[in-house]
């Protein structure tokens, strides 16, 4: 391996949502009111690192802020603290020439793909906007350009005046990851990208996103709710709880022997396929609301084996083997 | 494996997808095969070329002077001139003949609302656009203009705006560009903030294309249903307001025609039995306004997301 | 009326609805045939535009116009939903038949306290309840749903509650009145995986306490391969194999139920391509005829272009097919 820094690193991220208080909450504080801003920490000093070539997973629940970490890395958001870096350079959020060349390097697709398209938009113009504005190959080719990128993933080119209401679902998402394509990123960030989808046409559509990886060397950050998904296409997972990251590490030892009590508790409610008959007995208790999160670690309301130490204090990501990490009291004993 | 070919889906198995059709002309489509709608645009269709094709089918360019003569004035509906031309409509106290009036007048009527509707919309919407994208305080002084403006009636403001600049087309034109841009505001900036948080709009970022671009070419497009359907109530609005500012005796010149006040002038007439020197300039005008309400309404629906596909 | 304890709790022969649109009657469901028994759990799966839900609306009878229910019979204990009057169809749903949805929201209204709405369902269908022993079944059914200090949260908004507790008062709405079947269409698709595992153990208790004849339609082979006891599997409107979940799922005999399995990514080794099942489901106007999939098959012959029955092909199993995959996998 080449010193070379990895693609994205995301050094100690945290993303905050206050909301302000208006003019009339404003008075009563000054009056004595007990009123205060509500902050929700939908990321909370995270940090990863994708490496050249990398599929990195990413699972969690509702409010476990993957989806606000995508946005961050993709270069959509920007953090309240910490940083994002691609290739050791820090993703500015100017309009600087810069800024603009590594925005396109770091690419998005979205989970609904009805939404992610412009329903005024041909698929033409979808795919190729980004590319011919940004001159990613001189201008003469910017056609065979885009007909080639749609081959690429499995769309006809003679398509390009329609609308997209008139696809199907997984040709919506192709087109998705066409305009991510047709601007040469080097990583793509999956949001959810197959969960709308049918499980035939979500295979397909897999598929595409390894061969993709193969053919083009791309590095992706796969967030997904569905950890089959996520055990097929990547080498390394992370696991978040409300904000935080739980545990992380090659997909197969996070698999056969999770260690982190969620994700124990995550392994074994997946449904699978070869389970029959099963007696569930589920962990009990609700996912917390972001606004209102336990204290100490956010998991312990819910953790079988939870003690008085895990009340207090925050369990920070301890490095358990050569690449596997986990934030659990549990593993100082 | 049996022994029989392996066979594959030929084209005639399945019929083939109908091809596609933009959204505007899906739209017009379903526009002509709504009835209600269909008599609005002949209404106005028939009311339209009759008013611009004005100066070459009335009998008299009633504001002509020359072509007046006082001795014609309140003649009935069907009565003849002095030269022999029939005044079909009758005429009004001046000796107009009010057929040739009130095709002059609609005329007159439709340029002004039109003109003052779209330039409304071009300012109000930018307005609005702008507003919604950027948020904050910005969006919240325009908004606050935008309510200082609609919360006084349409008709006070161009009544004190038409005192100051006095009267004529241009004049008038202002007065309802000023009275109308913020309904066009609003409506727009509404649609514009849902458009803003659809994943399109991220993706657009996330390509890194300019905010103008994003506001006028992604963001806009979307917006147009709400506001077609606003721009359609707002012309008839428009020419209404001319109508009422005309008949209240500020609006257009006396010299201009208008059916306002063609109106105004037989009020006073109204009861004494020359009801038509009033009542066919207020059929023309409600025709008008009925038929542009009518395709509104069907536009309306059409355009309704909800009640799509 | 009471039903000898053999008969099965639904017995749906021969359903059809279709739809009627601008180019004539277009075919949601064709000939649907399913039984559920006391306290059994049966899947129904498919993917969309399989029918499933078109078919679970239509034994409830909530079919409407351009839509409607065109042959078939839906035994409820040995009544035929079909036949009865609109007063008899509007008194056993809520009481012997009651549905849950993907989006609790559609049980759920959101200007009425949780307590308005499942007293209201209770007296729509027994007047006699006093107020108190009303209240007091609702916190019952609550508890059983696992909807921690249930007194309090009757008293409160849906908007108040949790997607997964939404769902869970759904479904304690669904058994106030212990109905003997509830259909379930799509219930847990939208939740968390460990919130959806608490609904699953919810329903399977109850389905043993009270013996609740349950249909559980999904998408999700896996959910089902773990709850249920017998599958239908849907494909273009129509049942194309049947039987235990065991059978199906480790022998399935249709080619569309083996592409389906093997697409799961579960079953697949991480890494290599993933079993993809060809082409798209054609729109409900353009199926082809005979069997439905023949299209995205890999064994179809000419065969395949007439209409195929729905054989008993191994014991307890059948399957929409002439090329059925008899072979051991």
């Amino acid at each position: 391996m080449s010193e070379q820094p990895p693609v994205i690193e995301v050094c100690h991220v945290s993303r905050r949502f206050s909301r302000r208080l208006d003019l009339v909450q404003r008075v009563a504080r000054r009056l004595g009111a007990r009123v205060h801003e509500r902050t929700v920490h939908a990321v909370d000093d995270v940090s990863l690192t994708i490496g050249e070539g990398e599929a990195v997973g990413l699972v969690g629940e509702s409010g476990c802020g993957k989806s606000t970490l995508g946005r961050l890395v993709a270069g959509i958001d920007t953090p309240s603290a910490g940083e994002v870096r691609f290739r050791g350079q820090p993703v500015a959020q100017d309009d600087s020439e810069a800024a603009r060349r590594t925005a396109l390097k770091i690419q998005m697709i979205f989970q609904d793909p009805l939404d992610s398209l412009n329903p005024r938009h041909r698929m033409g113009r979808i795919v190729g906007e980004g590319a011919r504005y940004h001159r990613v190959v001189p201008s003469g080719e910017i056609d065979s350009h885009v007909d080639t990128v749609l081959e690429q993933v499995g769309l006809d080119p003679s398509m390009k005046s329609r609308f997209p209401h008139q696809f199907s679902g997984g040709q919506r998402q192709r087109i998705g990851i066409a305009r991510a394509l047709a601007v040469r990123p080097e990583v793509v960030v999956c949001d959810e990208s197959v969960a709308s989808l049918d499980v035939s046409i979500q295979a397909q559509i897999i598929n595409l996103f390894m061969r993709l990886r193969a053919e083009l060397g791309l590095a992706y950050l796969f967030i997904s709710h569905d950890i089959g998904v996520v055990r097929h296409i990547a080498d390394r997972v992370v696991v978040m709880y409300l904000g935080r990251v739980v545990e992380e590490g090659p997909t197969k030892t996070l698999f056969d022997a999770p260690n982190h009590p969620y994700t124990q508790a995550l392994m074994s409610e997946v449904p699978r396929l070869d389970n029959r008959h099963v007696d569930f007995n589920p962990i009990t208790g609700e996912i917390p609301s972001p606004l209102d999160p336990p204290s100490g670690c956010h998991f312990h309301p819910r953790c079988p084996h939870a003690h008085e130490r895990c009340r207090m204090e925050v369990p920070r990501l301890k490095r358990l083997a050569d690449g596997r990490f986990s934030a659990c009291h549990l593993n100082d004993a | 494996m049996t022994d029989a070919a392996l066979i594959l889906p030929e084209e005639d198995d399945l019929p083939p997808p109908p091809p596609p059709r933009s959204p505007g002309r899906e739209l017009l489509i379903e526009l002509f095969r709504d009835k209600l709608a269909l008599t609005g645009i002949l209404i106005v269709w028939v009311l339209a070329v009759l008013a611009f094709l004005a100066p070459l089918i009335a009998p008299q360019d009633p504001y002509d002077l020359m072509q007046i003569d006082f001795m014609d004035s309140r003649l009935p509906p069907g009565a003849e001139s002095m030269t022999g031309m029939t005044f079909w409509l009758g005429t009004d106290d001046q000796g107009r003949d009010l057929f040739s009036a009130i095709l002059y007048g609609l005329r007159t009527s439709i340029e002004v609302g039109i003109l003052s509707a779209a330039i409304a919309l071009v300012i109000g919407a930018s307005i609005g656009l702008v507003s919604a994208y950027a948020g904050g305080r910005t969006d919240a002084l325009l908004m606050r203009i935008v309510d200082l403006q609609l919360s006084f009636p349409a008709i006070l403001i161009a009544l004190i705006l038409l005192a100051i600049l006095g009267q004529g087309v241009d004049k008038i034109i202002i007065a309802l560009v000023v009275t109308q841009w913020a309904y066009y505001a609003r409506t727009v900036r509404g649609s514009a903030l849902v458009e803003r948080r659809r994943a399109y709009v991220d993706a657009a970022r996330c390509q890194a294309l300019p905010k103008r671009r994003i506001i006028f070419g992604h963001i806009l497009p979307n917006c147009l249903p709400p506001l077609i359907v606003v721009a359609t109530m707002r012309v008839a609005y428009a020419i209404m307001l001319e109508a009422t500012l005309s008949f209240l005796g500020i609006g257009l010149p006396v010299t201009e025609p208008s059916l306002g006040l063609l109106i105004s002038n037989g009020y006073t007439y109204l009861l004494s039995g020359d009801y038509w020197i009033s009542v066919f300039p207020g059929i023309a005008l409600v025709l008008l306004i009925i038929g542009i309400n009518l395709i509104g309404d069907t536009l309306r629906d059409l355009l309704n997301p909800r009640l799509r596909r | 009326m009471v039903a000898p304890a053999s008969m099965p709790t639904l017995e749906v022969e021969g359903l059809e609805t279709r739809f009627i649109t601008r180019r004539g009657p277009v075919p949601a469901i064709r000939d649907i045939s399913l039984t559920v028994n006391k306290g059994e759990i049966v899947g129904l799966v498919g993917e969309s535009g399989s029918g499933k839900s078109v078919t679970g609306l239509s034994i409830m009878g909530l079919i409407e116009a351009p839509g409607e229910v065109s042959a078939g019979k839906v035994l409820l204990n040995g009544e035929d939903l079909r036949k009865v009057s609109r007063r008899r169809l509007r008194q056993l749903r809520g009481d012997r038949i009651a549905m849950v949805f993907q989006d609790p929201m559609m049980t759920l209204n959101p200007v009425l306290r949780i307590r308005t709405q499942m007293v209201e369902a209770i007296h729509a269908h027994d007047q006699s309840v006093g107020a108190e022993a009303a209240r007091q079944r609702c916190r019952d059914a609550l508890a059983q749903v696992g909807i921690p200090s249930p007194e309090e949260r009757l008293d409160a908004y849906p908007h108040q509650f949790s997607g997964g507790m939404r769902q869970r008062v759904a479904i304690a709405i669904a058994l106030l009145n212990r109905p003997d079947l509830i259909i379930a269409d799509e219930p847990t698709t939208a939740l968390d995986v460990t919130i959806q595992a608490q609904i699953l153990a919810v329903v399977q208790s109850l389905c043993r306490e009270h013996g609740t004849a349950l249909i559980w339609i999904t998408h999700d082979l896996s959910v089902v391969a773990g709850l249920a006891e017998r599958i239908y599997v849907m494909y273009g409107g129509c049942v194309v194999e049947q039987g235990g979940v065991d059978a199906v799922l480790d022998r399935p005999l249709h080619p569309y139920t083996d592409g389906l399995i093997r697409s799961v990514p579960w079953h697949n080794e991480p890494g290599r391509p993933l079993n993809q099942i060809r082409g798209m489901v054609p729109p409900l106007d353009r199926m082809p005829k005979g069997c439905r999939f023949w299209p995205r098959c890999d064994r179809a012959t000419e065969g395949c272009r007439a209409p195929v029955a729905l054989d008993e092909i191994r014991t307890g199993q059948r399957a929409r097919c002439i090329h059925p995959l008899v072979e051991s996998r």
